[in-house]
């Protein structure tokens, strides 16, 4: 805990960059490709493999999407880690703060992970 | 220091209740944001699965194009959109309230930034569609 | 007359009694122009001279008159009685503060944490007298006027859910007051007051819940300049330390 209170202003700048990133970011890319592409309501061959395989082959779209999701994680889990204290009330934050960061320490590997191995 | 004036079993202490936030629209408001990170959480879990098929060849990726097609995948996807626009325009409002913006000797009013964050979202938006669709 | 009666629903505690605090109904004839307080002082004055609150200035300047009205943190002197179209109004010292009798709250918690903020002109150069006062221009002061404005009613902390859920957090109003000091031109003590702000209970504990501005009487804001403290420390872990040379 010492250790996170070091972080702070670190987090707190994840925190921050990452909920700028996902407020510019995130609804456009729930919309085309969750909604939209499963109803089918642009051009089929818009969202098939090789379409999927050209966009993600490309280093600036891995990048971007680096970029886009690793702050991302680490903005929410700044907020998870205090819902369950401020809906279920104490005990304080404790043990859900480094659980918290865990999470998004190991999601935000998996993501870079495959975001290089994607072809 | 110790400035107490009495003993603490002399005074008698309120307690929070669970409903806390229920009984403010603002709180309501607050813990609607403040839920919105799991949602962005969720997202980002789907996409990894998402890339991680693409990874694994046209084989895999063809099955999640057609799982996709599922109505509960939508109505996921329409609730994580909400909490996503959720988000977007509160996010909108607190970060311009947190920075302060100086124009000349004078502070940017906040809803002025409020405005243009929202309009450069849009603008954002339609170019990553673009991308997205056509790139 | 009995027409225009409010009735005032009063959650009254006496540690003598017990444990517990009761309710307890006033009826009181309302007057054109009153306020909350009028109408406890009219409680106080004509039907139970056992009813124990805080006020003195009457004009919104002391801060020590702040309750619980219908459930929001309100000065009561600056509450028209009127402003609440149902008849029975409830009163109820303020949230999060230890009761110490009927609407009196014990906010020595907070005076212990203030400061440690140090809350005054702090120099670590100083002048000497002949070269005259520290003098600071219009636009200097404008930075930081309105987060002079505290009159410390505590009205920011009964609607702070962080600090009714952590009584460790420093709370909105001290670190509004660390905020003007940082900003004001003639003061030299950011770096001082760093060590404290930057510890996980004082500014980090913060959620930017943004109740505390809603309802200061007083608009200092507390809820931004959290935030740009905030700002403010975070730039001076992540930039070298060079970027914070003092102030001439
Ligand atoms: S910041 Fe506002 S609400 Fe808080 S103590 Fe000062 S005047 Fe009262
Ligand atoms: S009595 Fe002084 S502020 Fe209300």
């Amino acid at each position: 805990m010492r250790f996170l209170e070091r972080l702070e202003p670190l987090l707190w700048a994840l925190f921050s960059a990452g909920g700028t990133i996902a407020a510019l970011l995130l609804p456009v890319h729930v919309f085309l490709n969750n909604i939209a592409m499963p109803l089918g309501w642009f051009r089929p061959d818009d969202y098939d493999y090789t379409h999927a395989a050209r966009l993600l082959g490309h280093p600036l779209v891995k990048a971007y999407l680096a970029v886009f999701l690793v702050p991302t994680l680490f903005h929410a889990a700044h907020r998870i880690k205090l819902l369950p204290h401020e809906l279920v009330l104490p005990p304080s934050p404790g043990i859900a703060t480094p659980i918290a960061y865990l999470i998004a320490a190991a999601l935000a590997i998996a993501a870079v992970v495959v975001i290089v191995l994607a072809p | 220091m110790t400035l107490r004036v009495l003993p603490r079993r002399r005074v008698y202490r309120r307690r929070m209740t669970l409903t806390w936030w229920v009984k403010n629209p603002r709180y309501v408001n607050y813990i609607l944001r403040e839920a919105s990170s799991a949602f962005l959480t969720v997202f980002a879990v789907l996409y990894i699965v998402q890339f991680a098929l693409l990874a694994a060849g046209a084989g895999p990726y063809g099955r999640y194009l057609a799982f996709i097609k599922s109505p509960a995948w939508v109505a996921l996807n329409v609730i994580i959109l909400i909490f996503a626009l959720i988000h977007t325009v509160s996010w909108m409002f607190l970060a311009t309230a947190a920075t302060p913006v100086r124009i000349g000797a004078h502070e940017a009013p906040s809803w002025a930034l409020t405005i243009s964050g929202l309009v450069i979202w849009l603008a954002i938006s339609v170019g990553v569609g673009y991308v997205i669709l056509r790139g | 007359m009995a027409n225009d009666d409010i009735i005032l629903r009063v959650e009254r505690y006496d540690p003598e009694r017990g444990p517990r605090p009761y309710a307890q109904s006033y009826r009181v004839p309302v007057r054109k122009g009153m306020m909350v307080l009028d109408a406890l002082n009219y409680v106080r004055d004509e039907l139970d001279s056992s009813l124990a609150f805080r006020w003195s200035c009457r004009m919104g300047i002391c801060g020590s008159c702040g309750m619980m009205v219908n459930g929001m943190p309100k000065l009561t002197c600056q509450d028209p009685v009127d402003r609440y179209r149902v008849r029975a109004i409830r009163i109820a010292a303020l949230d999060h503060f230890p009761v110490i009798r009927d609407l009196v709250s014990d906010i020595s918690d907070f005076m212990e944490k203030l400061p440690n903020i140090q809350p005054w002109i702090t120099r670590t150069e100083e002048k000497p007298l002949s070269a005259g006062e520290y003098l600071q221009t219009p636009e200097e002061r404008a930075l930081y006027a309105n987060h002079a404005a505290c009159i410390n009613c505590m009205l920011c902390y009964a609607a702070c859910p962080v600090y009714g859920l952590d009584e460790r957090f420093l709370g909105p109003a001290a670190i509004a007051l660390a905020h003007r000091y940082n900003l004001d031109s003639r003061d030299q003590g950011e770096a001082l007051r760093a060590p404290y702000l930057s510890l996980s209970h004082s500014v980090w504990e913060c959620t930017f819940v943004g109740e505390c501005s809603e309802v200061c009487p007083k608009h200092v804001m507390p809820a931004e300049s959290i935030q740009r403290e905030k700002l403010r420390l975070a730039l001076r872990w992540l930039l070298p330390r060079a970027a914070f040379r003092r102030r001439p």
